[in-house]
C-alpha cells in the first residue's frame, strides 16, 4: 500500500513539474496577470487611492472585501461545524488510564511561558494593527493571538486558559468579529454609498477619503482577528479533551 | 575583499547543506520524538534562514516579522508534541501502535 | 571602522555555522536518543544566537534609526531562541523519558525500570511490567 502511495505521489509529482515549463518567466511582460486592466490598476493606484504601502492589504480588505468577508464566515462555520460534532456534554467516562490530569506541562515550561507570552500576544496586536506597512493583517495576528492561549492551555492546563477565554466568550468573539465586518459594510450602506465601499465614510472619519479607506481596512482586520482567534482556540480546545472541555492533552 | 553577499549566500547554502544530514534523522528516526527533536531543529535554523534570505533581499524588516512568528510557533509545536507523547502514546514496547515506529 | 564590523559580523556567522555543523553531524552520528538530543539542544541553541548576533552586526552596519529596530527585533529573536529551545529539548527529553525509551548501554535487554524507571509511575507503557510491579 505504501509502494502505490509513493507510485502515486511520484507520477502527480512529475507531471506537475512537467508542466512548470509553461509557466511565464520571472517578471514577464506578457504573463496572462498583466493583459487585464485589473492588476495595472492595483499597482499604480492602491497607494494613491487608499494611503496604504501594503498594496495586499489593501486589495484583501478594500477592493475585495466581500471575499474576505465570506473567507471570515468559512471559518466562522468550521468553528461551529467543530463544536457541533465534537462538544459532548455529561460525563461518558473514556478518559485513558494513563491519562493523568491537567496540572500542565512542568515548571520550567511554566515559567518560560509565563516570559515570552506577554510578547507574543503583543507581537500578534502588531501584527494585525501594522498590516498597512508590513505583512500581516487580521489572518496572521489572530492566529499569533489564538496560538498565545494555545501556548496558555498547553503550559498551564486547560483550566487556567479557560479563565481567561471561556467557551462562551469564544463563541461570542467569534460572532463579534462578523458583526464588526458586516456592521462597518452595512455602515457604509447608511452613510448612502455601496456596501463595503469604504469613502463612503469620509465625513465621520478623520482625513479625507482616502485615510476613511486606510482606517476601514483596519477596522475590518480586527474583526477577522478577533473571528481567528476566538476559532482557533475552540479548535484547539475541542480536538484535544474529545468535546469534553475539562482536561487538557 | 570578499562582498557581503557573497558571504551571505554562503551561510545560506552552509545552513541549508547542513539541514540534509537532519532530514535524514526525520525520515529514519527510531522513536517518534527522535523526528520532532529533528523538525525541531530545522524550524530554528528555518527561522535564521528567513533573516538570512531577508537580507540578502535588502528587505529584513520585512522578514524579520515572518522569524518571530516562525520561532514562536516552533516552540509552541514542540510543547504540544511533548505532552501529546508524555502523556498517551508509548514510544516502543506496545507493538500494536506501529511496528517500527 | 565598517571594516572592523563586517569582520566581526562574518566571525560570528561562521562560528554558528561551525557549531550547526556539530549539531547536525552529531544528529545523525550520536548512537541513542538522549545523546542526539544533546547535540541537537545545545549545538542549535548556540549557532541561533551567534548566527542572529552576526547578521544583527550585519544589518546595523549602516547607522541609521530604522535598521538599529530591525537589529533590535533580530536580537529578540536570538532570545526567544535562547529561552525557548532549551525549554523544549527538556520537555522532549522528558515525554521520551517517561515513555520508556532505553539509553545505550552494554547491558542490551535493560528496559527504563531496571535503570530508574520514569518520572510518571502513570505512564508506564507496558502493562506486564506495571503488574509486575504491583506483585514485587
Amino acid at each position: 500500500m505504501k509502494f502505490f502511495g509513493l507510485l502515486s505521489v511520484i507520477i502527480v509529482g512529475s507531471l506537475l513539474l512537467s508542466a512548470t515549463k509553461d509557466f511565464p518567466d520571472w517578471g514577464d511582460q506578457d504573463s496572462p496577470a498583466n493583459e487585464g486592466p485589473v492588476s495595472s490598476f492595483y499597482i499604480e493606484k492602491t497607494e494613491e487611492k487608499t494611503k496604504v504601502p501594503n498594496m495586499v492589504t489593501a486589495v484583501l480588505a478594500d477592493y475585495r472585501g466581500y471575499d474576505t468577508m465570506f473567507e471570515t464566515v468559512v471559518i466562522f462555520i468550521a468553528g461551529i461545524g467543530i463544536i457541533a460534532v465534537l462538544r459532548t456534554y455529561g460525563n461518558n467516562d473514556s478518559t485513558p488510564k494513563n491519562q493523568v490530569g491537567d496540572e500542565g506541562a512542568g515548571l520550567l515550561a511554566k515559567i518560560t511561558c509565563s516570559l515570552i507570552l506577554p510578547f507574543i500576544q503583543l507581537f500578534a496586536l502588531y501584527v494585525v494593527a501594522h498590516g498597512h506597512h508590513s505583512p500581516g493583517g487580521g489572518f496572521q495576528g489572530g492566529v499569533m493571538l489564538g496560538a498565545s492561549y494555545i501556548l496558555l492551555a498547553l503550559a498551564y492546563g486547560l483550566a487556567r486558559a479557560k479563565s481567561c477565554f471561556s467557551e462562551k466568550r469564544t463563541l461570542v468573539f467569534a460572532a463579534v468579529g462578523i458583526i464588526i465586518y458586516v456592521g462597518w459594510g452595512v455602515l457604509c450602506l447608511i452613510m448612502g454609498k455601496e456596501f463595503l465601499n469604504y469613502s463612503a465614510l469620509d465625513s465621520i472619519l478623520p482625513g479625507g477619503v482616502e485615510m476613511a479607506r486606510s482606517h476601514s481596512m483596519l477596522a475590518v482586520e480586527i474583526g477577522v482577528a478577533l473571528t481567528v482567534t476566538a476559532v482557533m482556540f475552540s479548535m484547539f480546545s475541542n480536538l484535544s479533551t474529545k468535546g469534553r472541555l475539562d482536561k487538557g492533552l | 575583499m570578499i562582498e557581503t553577499e557573497t558571504i551571505l549566500i554562503c551561510a545560506g547554502l552552509g545552513l541549508f547543506l547542513m539541514m540534509v544530514p537532519v532530514i535524514y534523522r526525520i525520515i529514519k528516526g527510531p522513536t517518534a520524538i527522535d523526528r520532532i527533536v529533528a523538525v525541531n531543529v530545522i524550524g530554528t535554523k528555518t527561522a535564521v534562514l528567513l533573516i538570512i534570505i531577508g537580507a540578502l533581499f535588502d528587505n529584513v524588516s520585512m522578514f524579520v516579522d515572518f522569524a518571530i512568528a516562525y520561532a514562536a510557533l516552533n516552540f509552541l509545536g514542540s510543547l504540544a508534541a511533548s505532552r501529546y507523547f508524555n502523556r498517551t502514546r508509548p514510544a516502543y514496547g506496545n507493538e500494536s501502535t506501529g511496528g517500527k515506529n | 571602522m565598517s571594516g572592523l564590523i563586517d569582520i566581526l559580523s562574518v566571525l560570528l556567522i561562521l562560528s554558528g555555522l561551525v557549531f550547526f555543523l556539530g549539531a547536525s553531524i552529531g544528529v545523525v552520528r550520536f548512537p541513542d536518543f538522549y545523546t542526539r538530543m544533546h547535540a541537537a539542544g545545545k549545538g542549535d541553541t548556540l549557532s541561533t544566537i551567534l548566527i542572529m548576533s552576526g547578521m544583527a552586526i550585519q544589518v546595523m552596519s549602516d547607522f541609521e534609526g530604522m535598521s538599529f529596530l530591525v537589529a533590535i527585533k533580530i536580537l529578540a529573536i536570538a532570545v526567544l531562541i535562547m529561552l525557548t529551545s532549551p525549554t523544549s529539548t527538556h520537555l522532549l527529553m522528558k515525554a521520551g523519558y517517561d515513555d520508556g525509551i532505553v539509553p545505550v548501554s552494554n547491558n542490551k535487554k535493560a528496559k527504563i525500570n531496571d535503570i530508574g524507571g520514569p518520572f510518571l509511575e502513570e505512564s508506564v507503557s507496558d502493562k506486564s511490567e506495571a503488574k509486575k510491579k504491583v506483585k514485587k
